[in-house]
């Protein structure tokens, strides 16, 4: 019985069977899980707003500002008499939607850049290759200034700017996976077949690259985070009131030359430092399964 | 190895036409109209006009990407709408300092990280490495201006050991520089030690497992010859990759910290020429930081081809 | 009251113009208080001995004569000025903080304005007016050289005023002098005396000769634009040695200084854009003073033992306007019920104290500042009232609330006040959603034209906004501006002809007691038709470390370190 389903469906259950065994193997590897679970945490966070959180992390309160961590407030309250904790868990909405979707921007035009680039090789290889080592030359910051300064600044500008930047960088990753597999067999047997280039590039060879395109886009979502983080510091994307993690650190910080208030940068700043922590340990699980 | 170091070079000039080009064309898509810009709402039409006639900006824009590219390789990079001086003469003193800041950057953190490294791989596995590994982990995923932040209130305003602004007084001497400089490196080293000590370390460990090392401790090679002769060099290449793509970002990519430490840096050149639409500055800078990025990575390329026979002969990629 | 200082005021009261007399006559009548008094009289023109004079004569305690300790002399004063120039430092031209702040080290102005609104004599030894305030003489300081040694003469003044008057010189005065003074109507005579003819009458025309007017620091006649920040010819205490844009400027004592010598050897700008770096830079001793700091931004500073902070009262304020009548206008916020509730729904008390940590006094909602001897203190302050807000509400069919957009830039309290406002409005049932962007979005955009004829900038044309606004030593800026019809920065399009009749009343006015009678009917009705909220005026704030000796803030943001010691 057993014997005849396998024979009669060889190549999905081997699939099946090797998924199955990529799943497990990650959830053996103790980085994955507590990346993960600090992650989840975090969209839980997201997801709810304030919905959950123990004040309105819009809330003033002139009354209480300035309040150091205690009981009703245990991360203290900031200049304007708002809760920290609220502000700090409600403000995961901000981040968890800014750079996984400036991400999924760089994933979507790096994967299209890559496959194009593998796939035909020769002058298109080298044309884009050129470019993109042109634009590679300037650093993130620069372009992404320039960017929001020329385009106006908003959320949506900051997400496209920074999925721009990205499709190059994962775009030669992607290239070097496809490079791979361009001279496989199953590759030149749709050729034969006439298959036509698109239809290769996402049916066929794409499923196979998808591997070292969701550890590069795990390891970029890191890097999206930071400079989302370094471009709200500087005033560009979200603004106040939001309590975006970086704006809280960029409306308090001056504060601390007071050598107190440390708490109304202190927990920003070390969500900010959790969730890149946990992206990376998911990078680094991600890594070792995946890449073998 | 003249022929590879031609074609590197060709391929350099190649890329840096094409980033002229794009910074050109970037500079163009800046919206609105530069006379407007600069006058003012409450300027004329004719005035607007006028101001833009004077700068060129009415002529057909492959005209203006010959005149101002011609000018920049003779090193005139034209005047600088916001301040009405030459670009140059701002931009010259900005690029020297931010590669003052750079280099004291990676007179730091390169010596300790790839020593970290290599400390871990050595160790692999044991407490050392764990500490190593979760201490730039954490240094590494905390923003650089949290870091920067937390250094200047605890070394600059608390403890009073270090100055807190970058900029030192003028005429001031080669130790007081590095002093003023020592805060915003700091801030740099803890951004780059974890990155920097993690591709040693992985570099470290697939060059210790590799055949030639276990070869050589077989033949009974004394384990520090074997690491420094044979292991160390073949670890060390992606380590050279990794730190020339860092130029980029020590030279021009530094803004927050510049700003946060005062610092006349190329980044914030660049920063306040956008925020005030200053064109001829912003062109200029950027192109100068791309120059900078383009030439490290062409020396750590001839670098990796002298320590790499491989690649020497059997060309790039 | 002694028969001698009687005798000499009433040779004075003869002798005196005018202006001069009407004030002195206000004084005799009680209708000024002693510190009304010498505000006045400076600006009209009285030396500050026949001020003395008089305020003896009429039984008031004559103006003492501190005896100005002597700093210690020496040393090099490092000032940091946040935010440097954003422009070229040309001084027809200044606009922003750091340019102002950089040429008021080492420029000088015919006269200054002092902490309290008086007006003191400096490149301008005394002036006078005719008849009825449309011709002004001011009297040119002998013995004053420029850096160069070069003397100051009449025709220096001239050519300074004529660039300052240019309508197409690019002078960021023009506004100031609008419809006062042209090029044409400014006239030496002889090497020692210029005389200003007036389009129309001004009893504060003096004001805009002073610091007031930042850019009109006197400059030779011979002076090029442009070649400030290379060869800067000035009178003042220091001479600029060096200027990096970006980065700073050095000055040094200027030897032959008329009021002089400068006690320091010099002082060393360095510029500066972050806060955090500019407070950090003085608590870690690498500064002597800032510019300016502001109680949100630089809290740090205040209530610190090891900082002084420098302040005085002025004018500087937030303005929040509600547009009353074009299409983008909210259709709520067109009932003047509506507005009025929103401002008493607003708690300005609380905002003095927590956003500017007491260093301000609370608005009444029009321009006229507590600081300004014109404004009429009868008219009653208004203060959160939440239940008159709602029976508002209710009256003009919005009892059960509505919602509006406030749009306002990010710049020092200004989020924060909007967020109170929110809050504050929220109690009455009105959802005010927030829209803050960067100041250069704010003003960026078109300024005429459109639909509305108001362009596009956001500031013009949102329901509501918070706007800043810098000192003026009188109203009339923003009252012909910003809340007359016809007014180029009238972000609420307000409209009212009575307010319209009052102001060109108030600005022919050459009396106080008149003055006062125009004031109140704009106060009054501003406060019934409540197109702005006017929440506060600041104090202005400067910060130094202790060893700061003698120094003295103004309104303005102007740095005169004359008589300024480390100590």
């Amino acid at each position: 019985m057993a014997a005849s389903l396998t024979a009669a469906q060889p190549s999905r259950s081997e699939a099946s069977l090797a998924r199955l065994e990529t799943v497990l193997q990650l959830l053996r590897s103790k980085t994955f899980i507590a990346g993960n679970v600090v992650v989840l945490w975090w969209i839980f966070w997201a997801l709810t707003g304030s919905r959950f959180t123990p004040h309105d992390p819009l809330a003033q309160n002139p009354l209480e500002i300035l309040k150091g961590p205690g009981a009703g407030h245990w991360f203290g309250t900031d200049q304007a008499g708002r809760d920290v904790l609220s502000r700090v868990l409600a403000g995961a909405r901000d981040t968890l939607e800014v750079a996984p979707l400036a991400t999924l921007i760089g994933v979507v035009g790096g994967t299209t850049i890559g496959l194009v680039m593998g796939y035909f090789g020769g002058l298109v290889d080298e044309g884009l290759g050129r470019v993109i080592d042109a634009f590679l030359a300037l650093p993130l910051i620069v372009i992404a200034v320039t960017a929001l300064v020329a385009v106006g600044h908003s959320k949506w500008t900051l997400i496209v700017v920074i999925g721009a930047v990205f499709s190059p960088i994962i775009g030669r990753t992607v290239r070097a996976a496809v490079l791979g597999e361009r001279q496989l067999e199953y590759v030149q047997a749709a050729k034969l077949r006439g298959e036509k280039p698109p239809y290769i590039m996402f049916v066929e060879i794409l499923p196979n690259v998808v591997g070292p395109i969701i550890v590069e886009g795990t390891v970029r979502l890191g890097y999206a985070i930071f400079a989302v983080a370094g471009l709200t510091f500087l005033g560009f994307g979200v603004q106040p009131p939001a309590p975006d993690w970086s704006l809280q650190i960029s409306d308090n910080y001056a504060l601390l030359n007071a050598s107190n208030y440390e708490w109304t940068v202190l927990f920003p700043g070390l969500a900010i430092a959790s969730v890149v922590v946990a992206v990376n340990l998911i990078a680094d699980g991600l890594q070792q399964v995946l890449d073998r | 190895m003249s022929r590879f170091l031609l074609k590197r070079f060709g391929l350099a000039v190649i890329t840096l036409f094409l980033l002229s080009v794009i910074v050109f064309a970037a500079s163009q898509l800046l919206p609105g109209n530069l006379g407007r810009n600069i006058l003012g709402p409450f300027a004329s039409r004719q005035d607007v006009a006028q101001y833009n006639h004077a700068h060129g900006v009415d002529r057909p824009v492959v005209d203006q990407y010959w005149t101002w590219i011609s000018h920049f390789v003779r090193g005139n990079l034209g005047q600088s709408l916001q301040y009405n001086v030459s670009v140059g003469s701002l931009l010259g003193p900005s690029l020297v300092n931010s590669l003052k800041l750079a280099a004291l950057a990676f007179v730091l953190v390169v010596p300790i990280s790839i020593l970290g490294g290599v400390v871990a791989a050595l160790r692999r596995g044991r407490a050392t490495d764990r500490v190593i590994t979760v201490v730039g982990l954490s240094l590494t995923s905390i923003p650089e201006f949290v870091t920067a932040i937390v250094f200047i209130v605890i070394f600059g305003v608390l403890l009073k050991w270090l100055p807190v602004g970058a900029a030192w007084p003028t005429g001031a001497g080669f130790f007081t520089q590095i002093k003023h400089l020592l805060l915003p490196s700091f801030a740099l080293v803890a951004v780059l030690f974890g990155y920097i000590a993690r591709i040693t370390r992985a570099g470290m460990i697939e060059a210790l497992d590799a055949d030639y090392a276990r070869t050589a401790y077989l033949k009974g090679l004394p384990a520090a010859r074997v690491i420094f002769r044979h292991v160390l060099r073949n670890a060390l290449l992606p380590t050279i990759a990794v730190i020339a793509t860092q130029t980029g970002y020590l030279i021009g990519g530094l803004l927050v910290i510049e700003k946060l430490f005062n610092y006349n840096g190329i980044g914030q050149r660049i920063y306040v020429a956008a925020q005030n639409k200053d064109f001829t500055m912003l062109q200029s800078g950027v192109m100068i930081v791309g120059l900078v990025y383009l030439s490290a990575t062409l020396v750590a390329d001839i670098l990796y081809s002298v320590l790499n026979p491989r690649i020497r002969y059997g060309g790039a990629d | 009251m002694n028969r001698k200082s009687m005798r000499e005021a009433d040779e004075l009261r003869r002798l005196a113009g005018p202006i001069e007399g009407n004030v002195i006559d206000e004084l005799v009548d009680g209708e000024m208080d002693r510190s009304t008094f010498i505000k006045r009289a400076s600006v009209a023109g009285l030396s500050f001995a026949s001020i003395g004079t008089i305020l003896e004569a009429f039984g008031h305690p004559g103006i003492a004569h501190a005896a100005v300790a002597a700093g210690k002399a020496g040393g090099r004063l490092r000032l940091g000025i946040i935010p440097g120039p954003a422009r070229d430092l040309e001084p027809s031209a200044f606009a922003d903080h750091g340019t102002l702040a950089t040429g008021s080290i080492c420029g000088e102005f015919l006269t200054r304005s002092r902490q309290n609104l008086t007006l003191a004599p400096e490149l301008a030894t005394s002036w006078k007016s005719n008849a009825d305030g449309t011709q002004w003489a001011f009297n040119i300081r002998k013995g004053v050289k420029f850096a160069n040694g070069q003397p100051l003469t009449a025709a220096d003044v001239v050519a300074t005023y004529k660039r300052l008057t240019d309508p197409n010189g690019g002078s960021s005065a023009l506004s100031a002098f609008k419809g006062l003074l042209g090029p044409g109507g400014i006239k030496a005579v002889g090497d020692h005396t210029v005389v200003f003819y007036l389009q129309a009458a001004s009893a504060s025309f003096p004001y805009l000769t002073s610091n007031t007017t930042y850019q009109a620091i006197i400059l030779p006649a011979n002076y090029q634009m442009g070649t400030f920040s290379k060869t800067p010819q000035t009178t003042g205490p220091f001479v600029m040695t060096s200027y990096t844009p970006g980065v700073g400027a050095k000055f040094d004592r200027n030897p032959n200084w008329w009021n002089g010598p400068a006690l320091l050897d010099g002082v060393d700008v360095t510029y500066y854009s972050d806060n955090a770096a500019v407070d950090a830079a003085l608590l870690g001793g690498q500064l002597d003073l800032i510019s300016q700091v502001n109680y949100s931004s630089d809290r740090p500073l205040f209530h610190n033992g090891n900082v002084v902070i420098f302040s005085t009262s002025g004018a500087p304020h937030r303005q929040i306007a509600m547009l009353v009548q074009t299409a983008a206008a909210n259709p709520a916020l067109k009932d003047y019920r509506v507005r009025q509730a929103i401002a008493l729904a607003f708690d300005r008390d609380t905002a003095v104290k927590q956003l500017l940590g007491g260093y301000g006094d609370v608005g009444n909602d029009s321009p006229f500042a507590p600081v300004y001897p014109s404004t009429d203190k009868s008219v009653p302050q208004r203060h959160q009232d939440l239940a008159a807000a709602k029976k508002l509400l209710q009256q003009s069919g919005h009892g059960r609330g509505f919602s509006v957009t406030l749009t306002t830039e990010k710049f020092q309290e200004i989020p924060q006040l909007a967020q109170l406002l929110a809050a504050n409005a929220k109690k009455i049932g009105v959802n005010i959603k927030l829209n803050i962007i960067t100041s250069d979005a704010y003003y960026g955009g078109t300024y005429s034209g459109g639909a509305t004829g108001r362009g596009t900038t956001p500031w013009l044309n949102s329901p509501m906004d918070i706007t800043d606004w810098g000192h003026r030593s009188v109203p009339n800026v923003v009252l012909t501006s910003a809340v007359h019809s016809g007014g180029v920065w009238n972000e609420a399009d307000y409209s009212s002809k009575v307010v319209d009749k009052a102001i060109a009343d108030y600005e022919a006015a050459l009396s106080l007691k008149d003055q006062r009678k125009y004031a109140k009917i704009i106060e009054t009705q501003m406060l019934h038709d409540s197109p702005y909220i006017f929440p506060y005026f600041f104090k202005w704030t400067q910060a130094g470390s202790k060893r700061v000796k003698g120094f003295k803030a103004d309104a303005i943001g102007t740095q005169a370190l004359g008589k300024v010691s480390l100590g």
